[in-house]
């Protein structure tokens, strides 16, 4: 039990030291955040680290192991011909092995990985979750604490709950979620024949309502609608997001693409600006992440409930002063599906939690 | 001998680090200054030249006062802190406002910017940085919507700042 525990905080110290090793395109204040908060593994973390056990086994089948090597050691990752970089990188190491002893073990866990899609103009892939402060990553690695499960539960009971004029729940044809829904969120956005258009999964579920139970659509951002694609989201939480895009959906993802790399708004900022350009600065209090899908429906503190992706779309569209669209319409479909790709290989966090 | 060696080598990894930091500096140093350097250049040239092109807009920034009125110094720090206004503190560390908290990192400093630019660049670069920066994520501060792109309805036909407001950022600038 004792060494398990001292085992977790070791590999989690090591996390770090690595993460500001190979970071190269992290300036200093983004690792400079993380170490500080970790310092001598702060009492905070010990906290946690003690009550994560149960949230590290799934993250470790992701991360840990034979997934591991597949998803590409982030080393290689550190952007090319970057002299500044390699000298920072430098400067990183010694200052950190003069803070730290260094210590060596085989089986670290990485926080980047390597994009599998040349296409992928990340030289990296983030999540969110090491863009949060520590408390705000304590929050989400606490099941028991992360209010997020507050949604998740509520999702489960209306999964079982019969509704509409064929009186049927969720699990009437799907039986255990766990089971059944088990991935389906990392596939989604996805091509849907009826409409000839992609089709995200709070459609989806709202098509099961309509066509299949009879029952009321409900709304994009509704408590419903929110608990219960959290809770099927959440079934595939650990497992990497693996959206197609070279099928019938390529042009609804040339389309997606082009919106993130439109410059938009009276600032005149497109989405790439700050999450390909600038992540890890930050701007005013919020340190910049890469924008990635795969916390969301997410709990953020400013909200202080859960909120779609789509909700966070509008939120960065009105940071530019641009036009905000409606939840779930084409265009934000079709950036979901683009931006769902640049984070492929990234584990689900659903319920992640956010500032 | 073992003493000797530890120090030998200890020595030589600090030495190794002096180095490495220096490198770092230096490399640092010319990526903010590398803005300044570029325009001393432009500045070299246009008193050269002055020639009326596209260029010499970029070379000499804009020479008169938008409104004719010296700008408020004052004013211009205000609206340096007002998020709805500048925010240039999303961006931008500025030393001198130390007591307030969250400077962003996005930008460069603007330390020192007043001394480094002529007041005709700094002021083409709040009316629209894109001249000299063209990816740059600066807002164009003193450009209608109507020329930008997807603008949210409330802000359709207006400026970030108005004319009076940009010559006080700059005016506030060249205290700095
Ligand atoms: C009458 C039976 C029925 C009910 C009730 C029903 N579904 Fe479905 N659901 C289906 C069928 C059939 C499919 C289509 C499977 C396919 O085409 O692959 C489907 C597909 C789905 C999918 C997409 C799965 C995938 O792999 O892409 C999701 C998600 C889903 N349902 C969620 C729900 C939810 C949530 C509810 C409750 C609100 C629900 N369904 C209620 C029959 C039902
Ligand atoms: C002015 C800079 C800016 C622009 C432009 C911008 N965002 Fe953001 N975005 C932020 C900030 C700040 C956050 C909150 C901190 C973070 O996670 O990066 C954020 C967060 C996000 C997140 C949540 C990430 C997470 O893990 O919680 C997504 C998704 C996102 N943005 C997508 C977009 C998309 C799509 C666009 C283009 C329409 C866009 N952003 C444009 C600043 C920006
Ligand atoms: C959304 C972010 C953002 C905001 C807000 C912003 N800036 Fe900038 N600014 C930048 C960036 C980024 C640069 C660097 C130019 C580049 O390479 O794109 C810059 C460059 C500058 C420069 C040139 C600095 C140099 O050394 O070359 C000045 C001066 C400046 N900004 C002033 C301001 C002022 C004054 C405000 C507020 C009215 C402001 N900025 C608001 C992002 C911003």
């Amino acid at each position: 039990m004792m060494r398990q525990v001292i085992r977790f905080m070791t590999r989690r110290s090591q996390q770090f030291i690595k993460q500001a090793r190979g970071q190269s395109r992290l300036k200093a204040p983004f690792w400079g955040n993380n170490i500080q908060t970790t310092q001598g593994t702060s009492v905070l973390l010990e906290k946690h680290i003690k009550k994560r056990k149960k949230h590290m086994a799934s993250w470790e089948k992701v991360l840990g192991g034979k997934g591991l090597e597949k998803m590409g050691n982030h080393g290689k990752a550190a952007s090319p011909g970057k002299f500044a970089g390699l000298v920072l990188g430098a400067l990183a190491v010694s200052i950190i092995s003069f803070g730290y002893v260094s210590v060596t073990d085989a089986q670290t866990i990485r926080r980047t990985l390597k994009p599998a899609d040349k296409r992928n103009p990340l030289p990296e892939i983030v999540s969110g979750y090491y863009f949060a402060n520590a408390e705000t990553r304590a929050l989400q690695d606490d099941d028991f604490d992360n209010p997020g499960f507050l949604w998740i539960e509520a999702g489960e009971q209306l999964w079982k709950k019969k509704d509409g004029k064929a009186g049927k729940s969720c699990a009437s044809c799907h039986k255990r979620a766990k089971d059944s829904m088990k991935g389906v969120a990392t596939r989604y956005p996805v091509y849907y024949k009826p409409w000839g258009k992609m089709i995200n999964l709070v459609q989806r579920i709202n098509e099961c309502r309509t066509k299949k139970m009879k029952a009321k659509r409900w709304k994009y951002e509704s408590n419903e609608m929110l608990s219960l694609s959290a809770y099927v989201a959440h079934q595939s939480r650990g497992m990497p997001l693996n959206v197609a895009v070279d099928g019938p959906e390529k042009p609804f993802f040339e389309k997606g693409k082009a919106y993130y790399y439109t410059r938009r708004g009276q600032f005149n900022i497109a989405c790439n600006q700050c999450h390909e350009g600038h992540y890890g600065n930050k701007l005013r209090a919020d340190l910049l992440s890469q924008g990635h899908a795969n916390g969301f429906p997410a709990y953020r503190l400013a909200w202080q409930k859960l909120g779609s992706l789509h909700r966070r779309f509008q939120v960065c569209s009105s940071l530019t002063r641009a036009r905000v669209l409606p939840k779930g319409s084409d265009t934000y479909v079709n950036l979901e599906l683009y931006i769902k790709w640049r984070g492929n290989g990234l584990p689900i966090e659903v319920p992640a939690v956010r500032r | 001998m073992g003493t000797t060696r530890t120090i030998f080598l200890s020595t030589l990894a600090m030495a190794f680090m002096v180095l490495m930091a220096g490198g770092a500096w230096a490399v640092c140093k010319k990526k903010t200054a590398g803005y300044f350097k570029q325009m001393g250049v432009a500045t070299a040239v246009q008193t050269a030249v002055g020639a009326t092109t596209k260029t010499s807009r970029r070379i000499r920034g804009i020479e008169r006062s938008l409104t004719g009125r010296p700008g408020d110094p004052e004013n211009g720090k205000r609206i340096v802190l007002n998020r709805k206004k500048g925010n240039c503190l999303a961006c931008h560390k500025i030393s001198a406002l130390n007591t307030y908290l969250f400077h962003g990192e996005v930008g460069p400093k603007l330390d020192g910017v007043g001394k480094r630019y002529p007041e005709s660049i700094l002021r083409q670069l709040i009316v629209d940085s894109r001249v000299y920066y063209p990816k740059t994520l600066m807002p164009p501060f003193y450009v209608n919507s109507k020329e930008l792109n997807d603008v949210a309805k409330k802000y359709h036909n207006t400026t970030i700042l108005t004319a009076q407001e940009v010559e006080d950022v700059v005016a506030y600038m060249k205290t700095l």
